[in-house]
């Protein structure tokens, strides 16, 4: 996966964290009008560049789909199986 | 704050959008006179700088919601525009530069019939975001005067 993959898929889970903790504890509207769209369209890029990879297999494409961790479950997925990693 | 959001927002679609219309403008008549060289760094082009292009929709959705205009129709009506012009860029343009970037033919009707269909779509995406400027612009109904 790209480095553009990546990258949107660490600011699609980083980003929903950051909104949700905002929105639990001091709730500025800063973070609120900027930390949606961010997370929204580090969704859609997530979606779309797995849609449009032919790399990718129909079950990569369909975890694009997940909110918020769906681009960290590509990348876990296609990453090679590390040596002495517990199965 | 706004005018901070507001400002990057504009700067982001001068910067990222203004290179993806003309790249993306150049590239039929490059193939056209078969200059590979510089096919491939105008598909360079409006590939990167459509990836730069998201943070205009992400200082624009910023920038609406710190003025409380999202529901407005001509934001809805532009969202929407945008949204076909981004689908329109990522699903046919690019993919159509990389078809004609992998070596069809340049010459004869199939080379014809794909580069032309690329030169419409193309067209098609400058004309949805230039009327998406134009509705930034007028904003008919908005109240807000910023």
């Amino acid at each position: 996966m790209s480095v553009f993959f990546r990258v949107a898929a660490v600011v699609e889970c980083v980003s929903l964290v950051a909104l949700l903790v905002n929105l639990a504890t001091v709730h500025l509207p800063v973070i609120t009008s900027l930390g949606g769209p961010t997370h929204g369209l580090a969704y859609l890029v997530v979606v779309v560049v797995a849609l449009r990879d032919p790399a990718a297999s129909r079950a990569a494409k369909a975890r694009a789909f997940v909110p918020g961790i769906g681009g960290m479950l590509v990348l876990r997925a296609a990453a090679p199986a590390r040596p002495g990693a517990r199965a | 704050m706004t005018k901070v959001l507001l400002s990057l927002h504009v700067l982001a679609a001068i910067v990222a959008v203004g290179p993806v219309t003309v790249a993306a403008s150049m590239f039929p008549p490059a193939v056209r006179a078969g200059r590979m060289d510089n096919l491939v760094v105008l598909h360079r082009i409006c590939r990167v700088y459509a990836a730069v292009g998201i943070a205009v929709p992400l200082f624009g959705f910023a920038t609406a919601s710190a003025l409380g205009v999202l529901g407005d129709a001509w934001l809805i009506t532009s969202i929407a525009l945008t949204a076909a012009a981004a689908a329109v860029l990522v699903f046919q343009v690019l993919p159509g530069q990389e078809k004609l970037l992998a070596g069809a033919p340049s010459e004869g009707a199939v080379a014809t019939r794909v580069r032309t269909r690329l030169a419409m779509q193309t067209g098609t995406f400058n004309l949805l975001w230039a009327t998406v400027t134009v509705l930034m612009i007028v904003r008919p109904g908005s109240t807000t005067g910023v």
